[in-house]
């Protein structure tokens, strides 16, 4: 063996790759009368051994607990959702995510809405003497807690001829509060919405008045006769129109508040 | 028969089937593998839990378009791991040279040689391991797979060969080249800080 044939075997000797073979003898030989293909050999095995020592000290070095939950919510994601496009599975979820925020919004408006209608002016089953079920007896329709199709349908609103509007609590602190959190921030959106008129945000009926965390504001289209649920001026004539309202949905998915933009 | 017992491909059909346990374990059983790999590669803890991310990402959405007769499971997610490495590797222009420091440079190109007599000696004392990961860094990126799958994740050349899609003639070729830039990097290496050590003595003593 010359120096050269060294040279094709000597990272598998200095890896101990070569033992027990005829090549190693005639290396060690070589080796033993060669100065500098000893050296070399000899900066090959020191290598080796600092590359092992490296590698035994990150064999242990593992992802974050953070990526096995992320991961976990994907797959769960993609288990519930097949349908969902495979490529991009983050973006995909983002855009599924804002999609079902505007829809739950809308819901808990119309919910909101048809609910404060029901109470503010109720319905002649609900007039005292007017044949209401009482307690005890056979099932009856559910009451209107949640909207019905009807209630879905933009209309004009039964005037309101008891108590205050909901408008009327003490909103000032709520305001401030959560007035910076409630801009809009999307640039690409920002032109348009400088020309849009809209009335501050006023707390949904129900809704958690400590500040949130964290959430979306959600553009949504009402019938305008939600303006009067809300204690506002409504046009009569105007009131099977849609208006467009932004909705502050907070993180955990409920609707918290909501404006009126023009 | 317990989930532990199973091989990585029963896992994974078990997994594309909806079983959330059987994702669980085959991620705790490659993960940590990907995980140091993409680490080794791209000498950032980011990267490699963005690339780890993306890998098991790859494998929920597309894990019905593995194919047993062309690898091991292990060998598919390396190579899924291998592109987005080299990926974002590429959109962050990320390298770390040794050569790069210009007052090693300086210090090199001033000084004279200093000859010792175990320039590598010391390369298993964990502060000189860092000199190790920063040369394994600063090799050309087909140099360094080669290095890092062979030589820290333990795979053979024919491992690497089918995460690399090259023949393992090619897998030994470069992990001998890359290996000799190691030893003439940690010889650099070795002699400026010997060098700098020399200077700094000299103008104590001036």
């Amino acid at each position: 063996m010359n120096s050269q044939d060294l040279e094709s075997i000597i990272v598998d000797a200095a890896r101990d790759q070569l033992i027990e073979t005829p090549e190693l003898e005639e290396m060690l030989a070589h080796t033993s009368a060669c100065r500098e293909c000893a050296a070399r050999l000899a900066d090959q095995r020191t290598l080796t051994a600092g590359l092992g020592r490296l590698a035994e000290l990150t064999r242990n070095e593992e992802a974050p607990g953070r990526v096995e939950m992320a991961l976990r919510a994907a797959y769960r994601e993609r288990i519930l959702a097949p349908a969902q496009p495979t490529s991009s599975l983050v973006p995909t979820a983002r855009r599924w995510t804002r999609w079902v925020l505007a829809t739950a919004a809308a819901a808990a408006i119309l919910a909101v809405l048809a609910l404060t209608s029901w109470r503010v002016a109720p319905t002649e089953s609900n007039k005292p003497g007017s044949g209401s079920t009482a307690t005890g007896q056979a099932p009856q329709p559910a009451p209107p807690v949640a909207p019905s199709k009807h209630d879905l349908q933009p209309g004009p609103v039964p005037p309101s001829n008891s108590g205050p509007p909901l408008r009327r609590r003490n909103l000032g602190s709520y305001r401030a509060e959560h007035r910076r959190q409630l801009e809009p921030t999307d640039e690409s959106s920002k032109g348009t919405r400088d020309r849009e008129i809209a009335t501050d945000f006023m707390p949904m009926s129900g809704s958690d008045l400590t500040p949130i965390d964290g959430g979306s504001v959600v553009r949504v289209e009402l019938p305008r006769s939600a303006l009067e649920s809300f204690g506002l001026p409504m046009n009569k004539e105007r009131a099977g129109e849609r208006i467009k309202a932004d909705v502050v949905v907070g993180n955990d998915g409920l609707a918290r508040a909501i404006r009126f933009v023009r | 028969m317990t989930l532990a017992t199973h091989s990585d491909e029963e896992l994974l059909r078990l997994m594309i089937a909806g079983d959330e346990e059987a994702f669980t374990l085959l991620y705790k059983r490659r993960h940590g593998a990907v995980y140091r790999f993409a680490l080794h590669m791209s000498g950032s803890t980011a990267i490699a839990e963005d690339v780890t991310q993306e890998v098991f990402i790859v494998l929920i959405s597309e894990g019905v378009r593995y194919d047993p007769s062309k690898g091991s499971l292990s060998t598919y997610l390396y190579g899924i791991s291998r592109n987005h490495v080299l990926r974002r590797m590429q959109r962050d222009r990320m390298f770390v040279p040794i050569e790069g420091d210009s007052e090693h440079s300086n210090a090199a190109a001033t000084a004279e040689p200093v000859a010792e007599a175990d320039p590598l000696g010391d390369l298993t004392r964990s502060e000189t391991v860092e000199a190790v990961r920063r040369a394994i860094l600063s090799l050309p990126t087909h140099y360094r797979e080669v290095v890092v799958l062979c030589e820290l994740n333990e795979m053979d050349y024919v491992e690497a060969a089918n995460v690399l899609g090259c023949a393992v003639g090619t897998v030994r070729s470069r992990l001998h080249r890359g290996r000799a830039l190691l030893v003439e990097k940690l010889r650099t290496c070795d002699e400026v800080r010997a060098a700098s050590k020399e200077v700094s003595q000299a103008r104590c003593f001036a």
